[in-house]
């Protein structure tokens, strides 16, 4: 850590930061804390900064500014050091939840690979650190000695920081190119032909009753993941008898797609054809509720048969999703996921459009709350910037939270180019792939270090504040560009604010009367941020003028196509560094630390691959070899790679790591929109010959008929009387034992799965709350990954997704189920594992001698072992949560409910002398959840609503015919079909 | 066979007996060294394994018991033969315990010594063992009674405290009648201590054998209660595989069939290097492979009502299971047990077989492998494969768990070897009074 004198002008001291945050009061913020130095003995506070109460936590509400829409957190800081981000309960966009990019957003704050200080490529070619006054005079001789073709290249940076980069670029005449790997021109680009508005807009699948999606990753990575959770939870749970239907056209099952209640395989670069055939089926037996436009030439020309054969999609399929479509009361198709965006995506969005305006739908697409993605360059952009550098026009490049290297498709040569550009200058805070070719690397300080704000969507402001004092000395880029700004040529041009902070706040100032702002300020920094719910005054309208004639596609069958699905654990690749989030088992694989082609299994067959193989897949651009992973639910025609692996630096848990699928793409910009071509690749498979052992943490895929994951059709439901329950094996007047008495409190727990969509944020939070360690790829190739809440999923097997149309994913989040009748409890010799009075199975760590014989007996085998002691790379260990006990080797460890918040809170409410309140006690895991699958709260207390859930007529518990009586309890996943 | 032969065993016994505590031939030097080499290797790989966490054996989730188990319940089945041969056959008067007993009892004890080292051995905090112990103590814990681990830590404890009194006791007249004739002043006082000063006089002989009927009588419900604790630990458990009420009988049935596969593969080296044709004779072996059919059977019998009652209960757990040893990832074990355990004891039923010792040797091995592996199915299959079929997983050891495993045998070949050499490894004393006295004159002890 960086002692006083080596913060740079423009920085914030100590000073600064305690008098900012010293005025804030409030419930959310208990006031500010500052870090200590960190010492190498254990000292605890002989005398404390006088906001800080040791033991005792602050929060603040600061913001990440993350693609795709940033996200409003709350930071739990013990003594000093930031220890678990929450999601703001103040944000409408994620209502509170948070998904595990943002759980793991910590370890980009503690990553061990983090730039430490400024970097300059000496004459040896040597990347070396020094200060960051020399550093900032290098930055800014260079600014001044080249006037000519600058270019800015930066990630879809919103608010502030974006204008005070604007002006930036203005000043010294740079190009400026706002760059996301996962962006969206084709529907900006469909929009502005279909509506005249190039937006993002935002798309209401809560107020849909049924709702269609074309790709659209949208429980994902798709625009703005945890808000669509949100609203995909409202539109599908069940409300009194409504539930929403939910399809998804895919052409191989995604995260997303396991949730629907109709899953379409479709021919992949095809959806658009789809499209015009439910057009024109719904105008041919008049089923459209507005006149259909000429948008579509020779739409007509799509009928049943001909679509069909395009698409792959039986006709009675097609009939029926058209018909479902057009009689729902409020219908809703979507669109233009990243590994469906090919050839001709955009015309897709146009036809979905077109779809939605027919049907009268447009009502659920809104244009004022679009999301700033809409600003973000198009793909074009980066290629003009890349052609320029190409043939030496490109003197200096700034390079900020991007890496084209990386995410630019291999064919470009986009190594050799950035070779052509004499100084390159990187803000990067990792040593990624762009930023090891640069030449000055300034390192921006951490969004959780620093001072910013963030407009994700409209009207949606959140504020980015410090929470505890910077690792390093390195600067904000908001600081770094203040204080170099007025020492640049033009020096004319200069602006008054001596820090970013100051910038800021001038920002600010605009939303608030000089007289109240100091007032607003510290409210909006205890809130968040600024979140004026912007009303959808204005309604869409359709206004087509251009037509399209669509041809018909010349079908190849020689090759495969390859499907590229962005990652919900890595974005675009930018958590690959996050062991949290490589050890994460993606839901549908559980394939951790790795990349995998998934193919489809029979086919496979017929070519003599089995799962681990190696495959070479090669396509016109690039060739990559990668573990074969075999799956029912993909198209025999396709085959998927997932996004965010295969880095060649960034850090130990990225670098060497799996494949990049986009060196399989053709690199130049298509069309109209300007997007880079995801889809439309062809690819061949070869085997190498080697093999080995697929690493993945579930290996069956059946329940067995042990009914883990219980469903119940909708139907059944609705006609079935509440009381209809239970009918566990258990029978009281067999019990041999007295029943234990509950006296205050009893802790339980109810999972619904008809809600949950294995997203694994609880399963991040949860290692981040519980200091729960990393094994790595190995060990969890020997089943010990530590997690002491896992999602399962099981597919049947047998199950031909593609043919027989049959949805069966089941989800099951899999914790210990804290029993009545635990059968861990008596076998341990030593009293390590007990029940208390509070219903908890308890596990003393210091009491157990690690016979194992626990986890044998359980039932659920939800309880972990330390094999060894694992070890935090530091900084890594900064973020241990101190309220729970880091575990050594030899010792059993288990979920415990997040006993230490239940500790808080029940401390809480004796010091107030009151009772402690319904949903007071919040475990992590259900504070992250976003689509409210969790509940907690006391069994005792029948009006509680986990007591409720309990008696619910879908509710039920694990294996109940052993009769351990869990705690946590389940709701049926509801289907659709007849069960 | 004639009278003067017989004159001869009679007189012969006490020599033969004592020349086995003669110097070590270079032989057995060197089979010592090399037992010696194995066990530092095991200890290797034992502190290996504290240092660095029992994450180098190889344990995977959800299959947390694995060879150290397997170990363990395989030695304290080994063990059981030793107190069967000694004190039930002795209540029963069966003649032909009489030359084998001592080798059986001292099998037993080292059996147990080793069996005792795997708890602890598998204990992820081993340093911490002496927690299970009920003792007062400063941390104010206790230990849970409730837990088979902990009937363990008694059934073995007085099975070891029973077991060594009983072996000792046994040895007193013949460690004096060493004690008699050794030279050498260390080992004179060695065997004049652990003697306990016996004079061989009527008294003491009346009061020897009262005391002998006594303890026997003593260990004798030990032989079923042992193994009947050890099976508790699985059979209180829930596990599908496990929880069965058969396990008691099964497992001491196992137990006494290992173990007189045990003995036989120690005796029938032991006697063709020490040449002690003339004591244990042809009949001994007779007389143990008819037990090894009965205990064969005896289990072979357990494993088909397994097979019955996973099909018969209609328990879609305990079927599955079943169904997943025969025919799943381990089945190969499976069926080698059921082949060496259920089959191939089963040519002991021509008395050719019985009384060829290279065939008996190779039948008793295979019995020891396959009683081996039926630990090993028993305990690594049910686990791999439990209820929830979403935590499945495999296991295979890894070498630090083999090199404990065959660390353990030599731990126990180690005391085994240095027995041979220091305590009567015959029973002087019980084999003089089946041999025919040859002298008319002189006393006879019966059996009163």
């Amino acid at each position: 850590m960086s002692s006083e004198g080596k913060n740079k002008k423009g920085s914030l001291n100590r000073r600064d930061f305690l008098k900012a945050l010293s005025a804030i009061g409030g419930a959310a913020v208990i006031s500010s804390g500052c870090s200590p130095e960190p010492l190498d003995k254990l000292v605890s506070y002989a005398i404390p900064p006088d906001d800080t109460i040791p033991g005792l936590p602050n929060f603040y509400s600061t913001a990440l500014p993350y693609s795709p829409v940033g996200s409003s957190i709350t930071v739990k800081v013990r003594e000093g050091r930031a220890i678990k981000i929450e999601g703001n309960s103040l944000d409408p966009i994620s209502g509170g939840a948070s998904d595990a990019e943002t759980q793991a957003s910590l370890q980009g704050l503690y990553d061990p690979d983090r730039i430490k200080e400024a970097l300059f490529r000496n004459n040896r070619g040597n990347l070396t650190p020094i200060t960051w006054t020399s550093g900032l005079d290098i930055f800014t001789k260079k600014l001044n000695e080249k006037k000519a073709n600058i270019y800015f290249i930066t990630d879809n940076t919103t608010g502030t920081l974006d204008k005070l980069i604007d002006s930036f670029c203005k000043k010294i005449n740079a190009t400026r190119v706002k760059y996301e790997t996962l962006s969206y021109e084709h529907i900006t680009h469909a929009n502005s032909i279909s509506f005249g508005k190039g937006l993002i807009p935002t798309y209401k699948i809560d107020e849909a009753k049924y709702l269609l999606s074309f790709g659209a990753d949208f429980l994902e990575t798709w625009l703005s993941p945890l808000e669509y959770t949100a609203r995909f939870t409202k539109m599908h749970s069940i409300k009194g008898k409504n539930k929403g239907k939910f399809v998804q056209v895919e052409p191989k099952l995604t995260l997303t797609g396991a949730k629907a209640d109709e899953w379409v395989p479709i021919v992949p670069n095809t959806n658009l054809y789809l499209v015009l055939g439910i057009i024109n089926y719904i105008t041919k037996n008049n089923l459209n509720k507005n006149k259909v436009p000429g948008t579509f030439k020779n739409l007509s020309e799509f009928d049943l048969t001909v679509t069909s054969k395009l698409t792959g999609i039986s006709e009675e399929s097609i009939k029926k999703i058209a018909i479902d479509f057009s009689r729902s009361k409020s219908a809703l198709a979507i669109g233009g996921g990243i590994s469906g965006a090919g050839n001709n995506e955009y015309v897709t969005i146009i036809a979905i459009n077109l779809l939605n305006y027919i049907t009268d739908n447009l009502d659920k697409v809104d244009f004022d709350n679009h999301t700033m993605l809409s600003n973000a360059s198009k793909y074009s952009e980066m290629i003009e910037f890349a052609n320029k550098a190409d043939s030496g026009q490109v003197d200096v490049v700034m390079i900020h939270n991007a890496n084209p290297i990386y995410s630019l498709p291999d064919s470009l040569g986009i190594k050799k180019i950035f070779d052509k550009i004499p100084y390159k200058i990187s803000f990067s805070s990792v040593l990624d792939e762009t930023t090891e070719v640069c030449d000055l690397v300034l390192p921006d300080s951490h969004p959780l270090e620093q001072w910013g704000d963030y407009e994700g969507k409209k009207g949606n402001y959140y504020l980015i504040q410090p929470v505890m004092k910077p690792l390093y000395g390195n600067l904000s880029l908001g600081d770094s560009l203040i204080s170099v700004f007025n020492n640049v040529n033009p020096t004319s041009k200069s602006i008054e604010s001596k820090s970013y902070l100051e910038y800021l706040r001038g920002s600010w100032k605009r939303f608030s009367p000089q007289s109240s702002f100091d007032d607003f300020w510290k409210k909006s920094l205890r809130d968040g941020g600024l979140f004026d719910k912007v009303a959808n005054q204005t309604s869409t309208s359709y206004k087509s003028s251009n037509r399209f004639s669509i041809k018909m596609p010349s079908s190849s069958k020689d090759k495969l196509n390859l499907h590229i699905s962005p990652s919900y654990k890595f974005y675009d690749g930018r958590g690959a560094n996050k062991s949290w989030l490589q050890e994460l088992p993606d839901l549908l694989t559980t394939a951790v630390w790795d990349s995998w082609i998934e193919i489809n299994s029979k086919f496979a067959t017929k070519l003599g691959i089995k799962e681990g193989d190696f495959i070479d897949v090669e396509s016109d651009f690039g060739k990559i070899t990668t573990q074969a992973y075999l799956s029912n639910a993909i198209r025999p025609d396709t085959v998927s790679i997932s996004l965010g692996q295969g880095h060649k630096a960034m850090g130990r848990y990225a670098k060497n790591r799996g494949v990049n699928p986009i060196d399989l793409l053709n690199g130049d910009a298509i069309g109209k929109a300007g997007n880079l071509n995801w889809a439309s690749t062809k690819v061949t498979i070869n085997k190498t010959g080697d093999w080995a052992k697929f690493v993945k943490v579930q290996h069956s895929y059946s329940q067995e008929n042990r009914e883990i994951v219980q469903t119940v059709a909708l139907s059944k439901l609705l006609n079935e009387t509440n009381n209809a329950h239970h009918e566990d094996g258990h029978h009281a007047e067999h019990d041999m034992y007295r029943e234990y008495d509950y006296f205050v409190h009893k802790w339980g727990m109810n999972i619904d799965l008809d809600k949950c969509i294995g997203c694994g944020a609880c399963v991040t939070a949860c290692y981040a709350e519980n200091n729960i360690p990393i094994v790595g790829k190995e060990q969890v190739n020997l089943g010990r990954h530590m997690a002491w809440l896992k999602i399962e999923r099981f597919q049947e097997e047998e199950n031909d997704y593609i043919n027989s149309a049959r949805v069966d994913t089941k989800i099951i989040p899999q914790l210990c189920q804290h029993c009545e009748n635990a059968p861990c409890e008596p076998v341990c010799p030593v009293f390590a594992t007990y029940h208390n009075p509070e219903g908890l199975n308890v596990m003393v760590y210091a009491r157990c001698v690690g016979t194992r014989y626990c986890s044998n007996n359980c039932s659920y085998k939800v309880r972990r072992f330390n094999w060894f002691t694992y070890e935090w790379p530091e900084p890594l260990n900064l973020q241990l949560n101190p309220d729970v006990s880091v575990r050594s080797k030899g010792v059993m460890e288990k979920c415990s409910f997040c006993s230490q918040r239940i500790a808080h809170a029940k401390d809480r409410a004796k010091d107030e002398k009151r009772k402690l309140k319904e949903g007071e006690v919040v475990t992590a895991c259900q504070q992250a959840c976003a689509c409210n699958a969790i509940e907690f709260g006391d069994l005792n207390d029948s009006k509680s609503k986990v007591a409720k859930l309990g008696h619910d007529a879908r509710s039920y518990t694990l294996l109940s015919e052993l009769n351990t009586r869990p705690s946590v309890s389940y709701l049926k996943k509801i289907s659709w079909d007849k069960v | 066979m004639s009278d003067i032969v017989e004159a001869q065993k009679y007189s012969n016994l006490n020599n033969t007996v004592l020349n086995m505590l003669n110097k070590p031939s270079f032989g057995w030097w060197s089979i010592f060294v090399v037992d010696l080499l194995l066990l530092g290797f095991g200890i290797f790989c034992f502190m290996y394994q504290i240092y660095t966490g029992l994450g180098v054996a190889g344990y995977s989730h959800p299959v947390l018991w694995g060879v150290y188990i397997t170990d363990f319940v395989f030695w304290v089945g080994i063990a059981h033969s030793g107190t069967l041969i000694s004190a039930v056959l002795y209540l029963f008067r069966a003649r032909f315990r009489m030359s084998i007993y001592r080798i059986a009892e001292a099998m037993t004890v080292f059996a147990v010594f080793t069996a005792g080292l795997f708890p602890i051995i598998h204990l992820g905090r081993p340093w911490n063992f002496y927690w299970l112990l009920p003792y007062p103590n400063q941390r104010g814990l206790w230990v849970n009674f409730d837990s088979p681990l902990l009937w363990d830590v008694f059934a073995v404890g007085t099975y070891l405290t029973i077991s060594s009194t009983f072996f000792f006791i046994g040895m007193i007249p013949d460690i004096a009648a060493i004690r008699d004739s050794v030279v050498g002043k260390v080992k004179k006082s060695f065997y004049s201590i652990v003697s306990l000063g016996w004079k061989g006089t009527n008294w003491e002989w009346g009061h020897y054998t009262r005391a002998y009927f006594y303890f026997a009588a003593f260990a004798t419900p030990l032989v079923i209660s042992v193994h009947s604790v050890v099976s508790w630990d699985f059979a209180m458990a829930n596990t599908p595989g496990w929880h069965t009420t058969i396990f008691p009988p099964y497992f001491v049935a196992g137990a006494i069939f290992s173990g007189l596969a045990m003995v036989i593969t120690l005796v029938i080296p032991l006697r063709k290097i020490f040449k002690l044709e003339d004591y244990i004779t042809m009949d001994n072996f007779d007389g143990m492979s008819k037990m090894i059919i009965l205990t064969s059977s005896i289990v072979f019998y357990a494993y088909l009502t397994e097979f019955f009652i996973a099909w018969y209960s209609d328990n879609k757990y305990e079927y599955d299971q079943f169904l997943y040893r025969a025919t799943g990832d381990y089945a190969l074990f499976y069926w080698t047990m059921m082949f060496c355990n259920g089959i191939v004891p089963h040519a002991l039923w021509f008395k050719k077989i019985r009384r060829n010792l290279t065939v008996l040797f190779i039948i008793s091995l295979l019995i020891n492998v396959g009683m081996w592996f039926e630990r090993f199915n028993i305990i690594v299959i049910s686990l791999s494969k439990e209820f929830e079929p979403g935590s499945w997983g495999l296991y295979k050891p890894s070498w630090v768990e083999l090199g404990i495993t065959v660390g353990s045998f030599a731990w126990f070949f180690m005391f085994f070897l240095i027995f041979v050499r220091t305590l009567p490894a015959l029973s002087i004393a019980e084999i003089k009074e089946i041999l025919p006295v040859p002298n008319k004159n002189g006393g006879s002890h019966n059996e009163e």
